[in-house]
This record gives C-alpha cells, structure tokens and sequence, in this order.
C-alpha cells in the first residue's frame, strides 16, 4: 500500500490532528518523553492533560525545562524516571512537591545534569553529534552520580543492542583537549584580552591528571538525549509542520529536532506561506514535526508570550494542593484535567482557587491576555 | 584593569522621597527598618563593580543583579539563562525564562546559547545564585541531603534522599564560568557544614587552594574566588586557602552569633570590618524599583520572626 | 492581637473545591470564533513591533528628502528616488489597504457588539 509507506514526517496536512489522536498515537507507556517550554512559559500543558486523561504511565521524562509539568505528572502517578536539571517550580515552590516527594519515596529515580550539560546534550542531539564538549560539572559530585548506571541500564544486552534506546553507554566522558586548550585562551591579539573574565588558570589545569590520568585539559563529553517524543507549544505551525516560536524559545527547538517523534501544539495552524514569507523567523523545520495540534489557549496555567500570561492565582493555590496526602493530589489532578480540553477551558480557568475577579472559564483565560508590546500582562496581579 | 563603581548616590536611580513614604505606608512597612532579604540584595549589588556582566540566578539573586544595575554598576549587563543580555526589567520575571526577563534585550535565545554564548565565551563575571547548602570552601549544594539515590539505585535499604532539593540548574555552570560565584544565603549552621554531602556548584576555591582537590586540578579554569552573602555577615574566600573567612559583618551582629551558625572553626579575615549599614537611597531603591509587589522581598526568615516575637 | 500576615495566606479549604456541573454559559463555536479573530489581531501587532520604530522614523527620512529634491543636480538621480518612492507607495499601500479594511469592520464590530447587549438585556 503507497500510502503505508509515507514517512510520519512528510505527511503535510495529515499530520494535522486532534489532541486526543495525537497523544494516542505518539505517547505509549513506558516511552521517553521529552516536554518542551520552561517553568511556566509555553509548557505544552494541553499535551500534558491529555497524558493525564489517558492515563499513559511509566513515563521516562528528559527535560531542561524546569518541573511545571512533570510535577503534574508525578501528582498522578504516571512517572518512573527523569532525566533533568532542576525540579523546582521557580518563584513558586522551591522543590515541586510532587516530585520530591516520588524521589523520596523511591517512586521515581532521578538522573542530574547541569543546565548546561543538558543543554549541550540537546545541541548534540540537534546537530546528530556523537557527543558536545562540556567544561562545567568537573569537580562536582553531578560527575560522580550515576543513577542509570547503578540501576544498569547503560550499554548493550547480550544481543548487542542497546538495552535503553534512550539511555546513552556513559552519563559523560573526560578527555584531553587535543588542541591543548587553545580555543580556550582569551583572544590576546595586539595584546589584551577579549573577554569579560578576568581569570584564567589553564596552565594549572594542564598539570592535573584528574579524571584522565594523563596531563593536559580536561573536557567533559555528553552524549545527545534521543527522546522517543517531544512534545512542544509553539504559537504558529504551518500546516505541514513548519514551525515559529515566537518569544522565549525555551529548550524547544534543539529538543523537538532530537526526538524521534515531535508532536506540536499551537495557537493556531496557518498556511506554510505565511510563515515562510520570512523563513528566518522560524524555528524549527518541518519535517521535525509529527503531528500539529491547534489548542488555543493549550498553554494555560503557563504564559504564551505574546499572547497571555501565567496564572499566578492557579500556582499559588497549587503549592497548598500538592502538599496533601499522594492520593489526594491524584485525586485533584484527574478531576481538574476533565475529559477534555475543550471542557477543561471552559470550566476550570478561575474554578477552585481564590482570584480578584471570580470570573471563570474562557472568560478567565481572556483576562490573562498578553500585551503584544511587551510579551506579557503588564500589572498582572501577583498577590502573596 | 582597574575597578570602577559608581558610589554616588546622586548618580544612582532617582526615587521621590514623598512617593516613597505613602508607597511604605501603603505597604505597612517601616520606611527606614530594613528587612532580611532586602539586606541580602543590597549586600549583593555592593560587592560588583561596574561594566561587568552579571548571571543572574533565580530568585532573590535576580533582585540583588537589578539593584547593581540601579546603584553600583549602572554600566553592567544581565545575562539570564533563557540567551537574555541587557533586558529592560520593568516588572520582576519570577523565573529566569519568562517574558519578563526578556522585553527589549539585546538577543533572546535558549540556555545551550546562554551558557555557550555568554559564559564559556567570557562574559560571566559575576554569577549570582542561592543555595541549600554551603561549605567551608564556599561549594554550593542545591541537589541532595541523606543520600543521592533513590530506591532502583540505593545500597541502604533506604526509599530515597531524606531532602530532595531543586538540583543544579544552572548554578554549577554559572558557578564554574564566574569569575567571582555570589551567592545569597540564610545561615544555619546545619546548612553550612566543613563539607558538603553533595557539591553541587563549585562556586570558589572548591578546595583547599594549590592542592589536588582544587578546582583547577578538576580541569575549571575560571573562577576561583567566591563572596557568600548570608543574613549574618559576609564571607570571602581566602586568596592563599580558599577558606571563606568572616570578612564583613553587619551592625549589631555578634560575631560570636557568626561563628555559632558555621559547623568548622571560621577564621577572621585581615581586613574585617563592619558592613556599612544599607543606606537610605539603597532601601528606597531595593523597594520602590527593584520589587515593588515585594514577590522575593516580602520573604522572611525564621530568624526575622522569632526576632519581632 | 496583631495576626502577623503570613507570607501566602492560607487559601480555606471550601474556595479550593471545583464547581460541580457548570453548564458554560457561551458556546464553544463562538468562543472558537471570537480566539481565532483575537489571535489573528495580535499576530498582526506582534508584526508590527518590528515595524513601530522604523515607521515612525520614516516620515522623518521622508522629509530630509523631501528638502533635498531642492538641491539635486542630476536628472538621474531623480530617476532613482522616483522609483524608490513608487515601491514605497506599493508597500505603503497595501499596508494601508489591509489595515483601512480591518479597521472599519472593528468599529462596526464595537457597534454591533452594543446593539447586541442591548438585546440581551431586553
């Protein structure tokens, strides 16, 4: 059958799909999942609902993106791994809660990176590099921890393949700079330096024989995250997958591009000429993107830049709900997400958190709007 | 290269003294008394100079960077990890990657780029960050206490890590890259112990200065000296060791107090002396124009509460 | 006695139960409708902070060229801002065509959405 045949990817206008289908489809239990956005900004929150109201569980979750959403899916129960670099709900809650609690208690096992050792991984899986260069994390005990390795799911079965498809050999490699730190001097032409820094101790470093036995610089190697499925909101896709996130970029570009599936949700699906009329301002090409989604509004309780604001009255409420007994917090998430995201929009916005205006609904959401001048709600009300 | 700040007031950010006193009225708050976290941000912005790039690091460190900006270092630019360089901060962004870290910066990218473009590159002089804990060489831990491993992985039997914390984030790279590692803490002495159970960021010597376990010898070639910020005093590492040392302490603080609240024996820098108490154009800056809604400078500390009881 | 106000305040327990069986009180298909307008507007003023510096600076060049015409010596050079200026006024004008209609149906949009609560409250 011809049609069989057609990649996911250039699949034009079919990959155009219902947030329901979409998730059914891309998400399977167990899969390494990979949410695009940051905190709270263009976090894919239609997507995460949905992974909620269908209930996919031993979920392997690899972000940079701060704990928005894995905390969500902690609340109920659906994690079994993360891979990341920080699990706070920033400004809001020091450690999310429902995160913590599962690594405590030994539901969840937990892999640490830095921001930027997480972040060269996605380079590397954006520009299908073997590895990135990493000189942070030496020295520090993030290099001597190794939660996959001890659980030992790093390397090959007997068969030779891979025993995790998404799990690399080795968290990080040392090395020497085989160009003896020469990319690393501050750029002393005419005498001077270029830099802001004003240290630099590389003929220390050279004499060590930390990590390699052997003298010289010391580089770190990450290898590439090759999630199974990102998924990411960006505000515009056109209607065969090219994409324009507009704002804050967030880790999403680099991590859509290195998964194997990406599904996109936006605020609205436009023709391809619209966005192409200036290609520089997309930013991610279409054939990374497997499915597109239109939820507008998808992104609430989290900011869309430029087109609303972060419910900050919903995040406060939140820290006093995710506190509760396990069950609880399970119990609050499967009811707010309902059983749908249509009905979730119209109901939940404003419900069962105090706020100024007691408006709910859609209604609610269109007092989150964004000025489009600045990004954001200028004077948005964030009480204590 | 020879250090300049800007120390005179007049020069600093302009704030009606009469909008002042109905803005402290308003808010209920004492216009001359300050508090904690706003002592912490002063002290913060006190110790950059100018034409310097400053990474600022969630939460109260954001302050502390936007209060250089208004007083000490007018000239200097803010990096935050979402690629933001010089951003206008109109309103406080309460995460280092929302749009409101982000209006009218010079580029606005992604972390790899941050990290990449800014502070490999050379453009970190300052990193300000918050930790859970803090050592006697000024290493942060923001990842664990009781244990790193949770059950899959454990050796004792045990479910998981007694506190989890929030983990690294971009504290170790800021920390690795910065020239000088800032960092704001409250000071318990079960939260500053001789060693960390877990090094999360490096941020000064790492280790006793010259010798193995220091962080040149682990291939960090930036960095090295670190200035801890606590609600008690001010510690500067050693140039020679690497200790933090009790460098600067506040008024009406006993250094006894100080020495209590570190669990190894802190040594007295050569040049102690006395904090130059925040003055009034700082207290009325930190308030009116860093954080106006007091989202970060409304906090207080258990210490605070117990001292107005 | 003085309460010392905490840093959040406690939100009761009742103000965090979810309503039960709220019918929404608008369809879907126009809240669908009223978005997708929304958004399509803000696209447009997103565009447009790219164009609020230079478009103001325009009438400006616009007039230091206009003082000019004055001064010039070479026909060719007429011939070069002619035709600069015919391109402009093809751009110009459909940014004026496209902006011209849009901004007519808003008011009549405003009219209609009054006459509409009128209704709704007879």
């Amino acid at each position: 059958m011809a049609e069989a045949t057609i990649p996911i990817f250039m699949r034009g206008k079919d990959k155009i799909m219902s947030l329901s289908d979409a998730v059914k489809t891309f998400v399977k239990p167990g899969c390494c999942i990979c949410p695009g956005g940051f905190s709270y900004t263009k976090k894919p929150f239609a997507l995460a609902r949905e992974v909620i109201r269908q209930n996919i569980g031993d979920l392997f979750v690899t972000m940079n993106g701060g704990a928005s959403i894995c905390e969500f899916w902690c609340g109920a129960g659906l994690v079994s791994k993360i891979d990341t670099t920080y699990i706070g709900l920033e400004g809001i809650q020091p450690v999310a809660y429902s995160v913590r609690r599962s690594i405590q208690d030994g539901t969840v096992d937990i892999e640490d990176y830095s921001n930027y050792g997480y972040g060269l991984r996605t380079v590397a899986g954006r520009y299908g590099w073997p590895f990135a260069p990493m000189m942070c994390e030496l020295g520090t005990d993030l290099m001597e921890h190794d939660t996959f390795a001890k659980m030992g799911l790093r390397g090959k079965k007997a068969d030779g393949s891979w025993i995790h498809p998404s799990i690399a050999p080795a968290r990080a490699a040392v090395i020497e700079d085989p160009f003896d730190g020469w990319g690393l001097r501050p750029h002393a032409f005419e005498g001077g330096d270029n830099t802001s820094n004003q240290t630099n101790h590389l003929e220390k470093v050279r004499e060590s024989t930390a990590y390699t036995g052997k003298k010289g610089v010391k580089v770190a190697l990450v290898p590439p995250i090759l999630p199974e499925v990102t998924i990411i909101l960006a505000q515009r896709v056109g209607d065969k997958g090219t994409t324009r996130i507009e704002g804050i970029w967030g880790p999403d570009n680099e991590q859509a591009i290195s998964a194997k599936y990406t599904i996109a949700q936006c605020e609205k699906v436009v023709s391809e000429d619209e966005l192409r009329a200036m290609p520089t301002h997309n930013t991610i090409s279409m054939q990374y993107i497997d499915a597109i989604v239109e939820v507008p509004y998808g992104g609430y309780p989290g900011q869309v830049p430029y087109y609303y604001d972060y419910d900050w009255d919903f995040w406060r409420a939140y820290t006093q709900v995710n506190r509760k007994e396990k069950s609880e917090v399970d119990k609050y998430l499967r009811q707010w997400v309902m059983e749908d995201e249509w009905t979730f929009l119209s109901t939940r916005p404003g419900d069962g958190y105090p706020t100024i205006t007691g408006t709910k609904g859609i209604e609610r959401l269109f007092e989150l709007r964004a000025d489009a001048r600045f990004g954001y709600k200028p004077g948005l009300a964030r009480p204590l | 290269m020879a250090i300049i700040r800007q120390t005179d007031p007049k020069k600093w950010t302009h704030v009606d003294d009469t909008e002042y006193e109905a803005y402290c009225k308003e808010k209920g708050i004492d216009p001359e008394k300050y508090t904690t976290m706003e002592l912490l941000a002063i002290a913060a912005a006190r110790q950059t100079y100018d034409f310097s790039f400053i990474f600022a690091g969630t939460g109260l460190p954001m302050i502390g960077c936007m209060m250089a900006q208004h007083t000490y270092s007018p000239n200097s630019l803010i990096i935050m990890e979402a690629g933001i360089l010089d951003p206008k901060l109109l309103e406080v962004p309460i995460s280092v990657s929302e749009a409101r870290g982000g209006y009218m910066c010079s580029t606005l990218s992604n972390m790899a780029d941050t990290f990449g473009t800014f502070a490999q590159r050379g453009f970190c002089t300052f990193g300000m960050l918050g930790g859970a804990e803090c050592d006697k060489y000024g290493n942060l831990n923001s990842t664990t206490m009781g244990g790193y491993y949770s059950k899959s992985a454990r050796d004792d039997g045990k479910t998981g890590p007694a506190v989890r914390f929030a983990g690294s984030g971009g504290a170790n790279p800021i920390a690795s890259y910065a020239d000088v590692g800032l960092a704001l803490m409250v000071q318990e002495k079960r939260r500053f112990p001789e060693v960390n159970e877990f090094i999360t960021s490096p941020t000064g010597s790492r280790g006793p200065l010259g010798t193995n376990k220091d962080r040149f010898h682990y291939g960090l070639f930036r960095g090295g000296s670190t200035t801890i910020v606590s609600d008690l005093c001010i510690f500067r590492s050693s140039p020679e060791t690497g200790e933090l040392e009790m460098s600067e302490i506040y008024p009406g603080v006993d250094p006894q107090l100080v020495k209590d609240n570190v669990s190894w024996e802190l040594k007295t820098a050569k040049d102690f002396k006395v904090f130059e108490a925040p003055m009034h154009e700082e207290i009325k800056l930190v308030r009116m124009v860093c954080d106006p809604h007091r989202i970060y400078l409304g906090r207080k500390t258990k210490r605070e509460i117990a001292a107005h009881q | 006695m003085e309460q010392r106000k905490r840093m959040r305040a406690r939100i009761s327990e009742e103000d965090m139960r979810f309503s039960e069986n709220m019918e929404p009180r608008e369809s879907l298909e126009t809240w669908q409708k009223v978005i997708s307008a929304a958004w399509d507007m803000t696209i447009v003023a997103l565009a447009y902070n790219d164009m609020r510096i230079p478009l103001k600076r325009v009438p400006e060049t616009l007039e230091t060229l206009e003082k000019e015409i004055m001064s010039v010596r070479d026909e060719k050079t007429l011939a070069v801002i002619e035709e600069e200026i015919k391109t402009g006024i093809r751009h110009f004008s459909d940014i004026l065509e496209g902006a011209r209609d849009s901004r007519e149906r808003m008011d009549r949009i405003l009219r209609a959405t009054w006459n509409r609560k009128i209704e709704l409250r007879k």
